[in-house]
């Protein structure tokens, strides 16, 4: 019988600082949080549970960036039209970029990451997980972790870019 | 990070920017609430049984682990036996055995099916307590103070726990016998001991005595100077493999905690009162018939080829169109354990199987026969599963 009071005691406040902080606010972070610990459930199922805590960071992280997309997918339009902004010489949404838009530009690049760089690069940048760490719990190869990593980075830098526009007009102004 | 027109470090600043962001409290006493209930729920509609946990494994893991904790049974006595072979060897290792409130040692098998020597852990405490550990695989923990048992599997989370008070009959009680072992071991004086020469084991001159009780030849190295035993050496002799148990690192009155003796399982365990077998009475032919039923039954009346070629029955739990029941599972996988500590105990010179060239169902061939060791008298079983007391004569195979 698994002792799940036990390991949401234990597991949870870290869970949910996770998933708040990929999230940004508090309705997402308590059903994502909800979420994870029922796909870790689901987990327990088909597969021995060697560590809990690896394992919920994991679910949380991935069921994070799941909503990520879910977002993305629903402001698509909006947010596509964001992107494409930049450069094109009309009104640019981040002129008045103010502290913590960083942060949430990158969730927004997240969320259109595909899945698993973006859960690769969470775990990497976000939780400190090592390569080998990160392959063990995703059942990759460390040189896949590598390749989903390098991928992720650049892939992000593309869809950061125009922040550095703005910035660098800001810092010419 | 200083240059605005560098992207790689944007993402790093967007990073660092993330994980400075306030974070708020949580999560809510509620929303915890609310996930501790969704669990519940869940786990109720489908809570993971002993048959989903062993789908897990891989099918040769399963025979192999079950073979492991029925050899663990044997080992138990043979290891006691071992220690004790060596306390009647010389007075000195007696006496350190006599006064003796804990033991430890380490001991390892070669095992022919993966190449790697079957690491175990066992520990013993006064008064009667006694734990096996195969590392990865089962631990099992023995208090007759409580009779009870508790065998620990972390590969499939499970644990079993035997109320040995409820046992019948004198030597079904195996537990007890290995106990009694030790107590017996603790009280003799040693005069069937062979010298063996002297050897030197991890930098320390020992001796070697051989003893050969009760069928059972072993070798126990002591220290020259100390006549604290060092190594025991038990050959075991299967026919189709030759191997060793070798008892190495044995450490007297060691102080060990009582938590290793507790027989609380842990809380993610999932606590069976399964009615093992191997439990009931000691391992003989009824092992090899349900085995060879069992297989026939699912390999079109054929017998494997060989009682120890694990990867056969494996396939044959495997075949297509053939349901995998949860307690057929774990009853066959108990019985290749005691099957194989059958054979173990037979020595490889005391039976004989001819199961590849038999059906099932006919009843004028031989399949498997044994003899006690030192006995005339043959047993044999045949093609229908029935067995018989035979002479020499009507064994299909030259034996001794």
């Amino acid at each position: 019988m698994i002792d799940w009071e036990g390991i949401v005691a234990r597991e949870g406040p870290g869970v949910w600082r996770r998933v708040y902080r990929l999230l940004g606010n508090r309705a997402d972070a308590d059903e994502v949080f909800q979420e994870t610990f029922l796909a870790a459930l689901s987990f327990s199922k088909r597969e021995v549970v060697e560590s809990w805590g690896a394992l919920l960071h994991r679910l949380g992280t991935a069921r994070a960036v799941d909503r990520l997309r879910q977002r993305q997918r629903r402001n698509s339009r909006q947010e596509l039209a964001d992107f494409d902004f930049v450069g094109s010489g009309e009104a640019e949404p981040y002129q008045n970029a103010q502290a913590g838009e960083l942060s949430e530009r990158l969730r927004v690049a997240l969320g259109r990451l595909p899945e698993r760089q973006a859960e690769v690069f969470c775990l990497h940048a976000l939780e400190g997980w090592e390569h080998a760490e990160i392959a063990k719990q995703m059942q990759i190869t460390s040189d896949a972790v590598g390749v989903l990593l390098h991928r992720a980075r650049s892939r992000l830098r593309e869809l950061l870019a125009p922040m550095i526009k703005v910035e660098n007009r800001k810092v010419a102004s | 990070m200083n240059d605005p027109g560098n992207n790689h470090d944007l993402v790093d600043r967007a990073v660092a920017e993330l994980m400075d962001a306030p974070v708020e409290e949580g999560p809510s006493r509620m929303v915890v609430a609310r996930t501790l209930d969704a669990l519940k729920k869940n786990s109720a509609e489908a809570r993971p049984g002993i048959v989903g946990r062993i789908k897990r494994m891989g099918w040769t893991y399963k025979i192999a682990a079950a073979v492991l904790i029925g050899l663990c049974g044997v080992a138990l006595v043979l290891v006691i036996n071992g220690v004790g072979g060596g306390s009647v060897a010389v007075a000195d290792v007696a006496r350190k055995l006599r006064e003796s409130r804990t033991l430890a040692c380490n001991w390892s098998m070669e095992m022919p099916t993966n190449g790697r020597p079957v690491a175990m852990k066992m520990m013993f405490m006064e008064p009667g307590k006694l734990r096996v550990e195969v590392p990865g695989a089962a631990a099992t923990i023995v208090d007759l103070s409580k009779n009870k048992l508790l065998v620990l599997n972390p590969m499939i989370r499970t644990a079993i726990a035997v109320d040995l008070g409820e046992m019948k009959g004198g030597p079904a009680n195996q537990a007890t016998e290995m106990i009694e072992w030790v107590e017996k071991i603790k009280n003799t004086t040693g005069e069937q001991a062979q010298q063996m020469g002297r050897r030197e084991i991890d930098g320390v001159e020992a001796k070697g005595f051989s003893l050969a009780e009760q069928g059972m030849a072993y070798t126990v190295w002591a220290d020259a100077r100390t006549g604290t035993p060092l190594r025991i050496e038990i050959p075991i002799d299967m026919g189709s493999f030759k191997t060793a148990m070798v008892m190495s690192d044995l450490v007297f009155d060691q102080k060990m905690d009582e938590s290793l003796f507790d027989l609380t399982p842990p809380a993610e365990y999932l606590l069976m009162n399964f009615d093992l077998p191997i439990f009931h009475n000691p391992a003989g032919e009824e092992d090899i018939v349900a085995l060879l039923k069992w297989y026939a039954a699912r390999s079109g009346g054929s017998f494997p080829k060989a009682l120890d070629r694990w990867v056969d029955f494996a396939k044959a739990a495997k075949q297509k169109g053939q349901g995998t029941d949860q307690k057929e599972l774990m009853g066959i996988m108990v019985r290749a354990g005691r099957a194989t500590a059958f054979l173990t105990g037979l020595g490889a010179n005391n039976y004989g199987y001819a199961g590849a060239e038999a059906k099932l169902g006919e009843g004028q061939k031989i399949v498997f026969w044994y003899r006690v060791d030192g006995s005339e008298q043959y047993r044999a079983i045949f093609g229908d599963l029935h067995g018989e007391d035979v002479s020499r004569e009507r064994i299909p195979a030259s034996v001794p």
